[in-house]
């Protein structure tokens, strides 16, 4: 009987051939990462691509977007290929899913930081705000969906940055920023710069009013930071008025009581702004609520800072670290007195021995 | 009657079970749920979103591969083997027969379905916690249920099919029937305002006519945040049922004509 051929020439050959396979692979990977950066990228029509997803419209938004991802930040010799590779996978993308809140937000971070090209970060925000708008008022539910607050301040802040120097845009700015405070979710630093704005413009009864509601809230943090703007707001106005005066007068205003009554401002919104509001001998405003707030403010977050040192290392920091680090500095104090942290944590006022 | 059908059930599912093509597919659907977790971690934010869409879209094709590749030749196996002249011969009809085949694969189908659906859950439980558990669980049992009914349908033809051609004609016509189904919806779209008029009427009346699987699909809405539509949940498994009930029915015509 003949024998069976003996396999370790097969064998070795296999081996062999692996091995060298796999010793080429390292200078094919590098020429393959060089052929990849500027590979031909295909973005698919929005419609075919909702056909092709089998009714898997999220995932295919998802596999999309996991493919591009690199994308954003890597180099391309052609800048236009990555333009409108980006670009088509930010529509596609978001017509599969128009929910998809990663690539509205990421999409207009890259199209305005990187790209410059705020037009289609506008468009790819107005399409975000158009569908969550119809959904919310198809479900009758106003402020459901913290995703177009986002949205709106991310509008608004395009308009803001990119588009304020043209007159027929400004406004657009102040519209989605009063869209975001009248939302349940507005966060106060977009109150803030809404409120800012908006005392620019003369919109001072409609801010005042609108911290005034806020020092009502349920929430008291939410309550002890509208007093602090409300405050704000009146030193804006205050020193607002007083330059108005001084243009007009041609002379600054002897006292408060003339600002007051000096018919720059509505009676009862006079009355509110200056309310708290001194003058010392040289004729400078002095904001006496404004500092009572603005020191407890600053030593609430002097408390905090500390907290976190303590979470952090297990003790409480020494008020030495709290002076020097800015975030943690607490106000001020009075003359003959100074700080002391004490074994709860609280900032207490102590004499000077 | 219930009893042959039981018992046909009974035979097909602890058959089925037994299949190590199953065992291949139930494997590729956890494999998919688990490294679906990999996926979330290469997004810059949304990782529960895109865990949650891949695995259920992996249960999804796992639906569609059961329905294919043990569906579809389930009633060939059967007849191949003979084993239908052992039923046959008793007082079970081919009624009977398909009737019971049918409850026996949907019963080990909803079985490995339901298997990924709660690998799932605990997957999903364990990167997200209770807070996320608790904010998307009514659509994804949504999306599960949606996912069950759909199995009820692809078996449902897979056997029509079946009964109608070879094996792998009936699985290939069931994985076309599953394209079809779910690419109808955003096949309308498509035309509706489109460049031809006579197209967007011709699919018009397609559309009405061609079985509609995204009635029941509420995998997309998971990841929306928007309140689960129960009602047409419930609406889609009517019209499933109804759909079922025709293939079924045709199944039953087709394998009492055929001569084996």
């Amino acid at each position: 009987m003949a024998r069976a051929p003996s396999a370790f020439v097969p064998v070795l050959l296999m081996i062999g051939a692996v091995a060298a396979a796999s010793w080429l692979q390292t200078d094919l990977g590098k020429s393959n990462a060089v052929r990849r950066r500027n590979d031909f990228r295909y973005t698919p029509d929005a419609g075919v691509a909702q056909v092709m997803s089998c009714g898997h419209r999220s995932t295919l938004a998802n596999a999309i977007w996991l493919r591009a991802l690199p994308d954003f930040s890597r180099e391309f010799d052609d800048l236009e290929l990555k333009g409108r590779w980006l670009r088509g996978v930010l529509d596609v993308a978001t017509d599969l899913e128009p929910t998809f809140t990663t690539a509205y937000l990421y999409g207009t971070s890259y199209l305005t930081i990187l790209d410059r090209d705020p037009d289609d970060a506008i468009d790819l925000l107005e399409k975000g705000i158009a569908y969550y708008t119809q959904i919310e008022e198809e479900e009758g539910e106003p402020g459901r969906y913290p995703t177009l607050t986002a949205l709106h301040r991310e509008l608004a802040m395009a308009y803001y940055i990119y588009r304020e120097k043209d007159a027929a845009e400004k406004p657009m700015t102040m519209k989605h920023l009063g869209i975001v405070t009248e939302r349940p979710d507005c966060d106060m630093l977009t109150r803030m710069m809404w409120s800012s704005l908006k005392v620019d413009q003369g919109g001072d009864l409609l801010v005042m009013s609108h911290w005034d509601e806020l020092t009502r809230h349920q929430n008291t943090e939410v309550q002890r930071k509208a007093f602090l703007e409300l405050e704000r707001v009146k030193k804006k106005i205050a020193i607002r008025t007083r330059d108005q005066f001084k243009e007009k007068a041609g002379r600054p205003a002897a006292s408060v009581e003339e600002l007051r009554k000096c018919g720059l401002l509505l009676d009862e919104l006079a009355e509110d702004v200056f309310a708290g509001i001194d003058m010392d001998e040289e004729g400078n405003l002095v904001f006496v609520a404004l500092a009572e707030l603005e020191f407890e403010d600053q030593r609430r977050a002097a408390e905090q800072a500390a907290a976190i040192y303590r979470s952090d290392y297990d003790e409480w920091p020494a008020m030495a670290w709290m002076n020097k680090n800015p975030l943690a500095t607490p106000p001020t104090p009075p003359d003959g007195m100074e700080w002391r942290l004490t074994e709860d944590g609280a900032l207490e006022l102590v004499a000077i021995p | 009657m219930m009893q042959r059908v039981g018992a046909v059930a009974q035979a097909t599912f602890r058959e089925a079970v037994r299949d190590r093509l199953l065992l291949l597919v139930v494997a590729f659907a956890v494999g998919m749920v688990l490294f679906s977790r990999v996926l979330g971690w290469l997004s810059v934010e949304d990782e529960m979103k895109m865990m949650q869409d891949f695995s259920l879209t992996g249960i999804s094709l796992l639906s569609v591969f059961l329905a294919m590749l043990v569906g579809a030749g389930a009633l060939a196996r059967e007849v191949e083997r003979r084993t239908v002249y052992t039923v046959l011969t008793r007082t079970a009809t081919r009624g009977h027969f398909i009737v019971g085949k049918f409850f026996g694969l949907v019963g080990v189908f909803w079985l490995c379905l339901l298997g990924c659906a709660l690998i799932l859950g605990v997957w999903a439980w364990i990167w997200g916690g209770m807070e996320w558990m608790r904010a998307v669980s009514p659509a994804m049992t949504a999306a599960v249920l949606g996912l069950l009914v759909e199995s009820v349908v692809l078996t449902a033809v897979a056997l029509f099919l079946g009964a109608l051609a070879s094996p792998a004609i009936a699985s290939v016509g069931t994985f076309v029937f599953y394209l079809v189904g779910h690419g109808t919806e955003a096949m309308r779209e498509l035309t509706i305002g489109g460049r031809s008029p006579e197209f967007e009427q011709v699919f018009a009346v397609l559309y009405r006519i061609l079985p509609n699987l995204e009635n029941l699909n509420f995998i997309n809405a998971t990841t929306s945040g928007r309140p689960v539509d129960w009602s047409a949940l419930g609406m889609g498994s009517v019209y499933a049922i109804l759909w079922t009930i025709a293939f079924l029915a045709g199944a039953v015509v087709l394998f009492r004509r055929r001569q084996f």
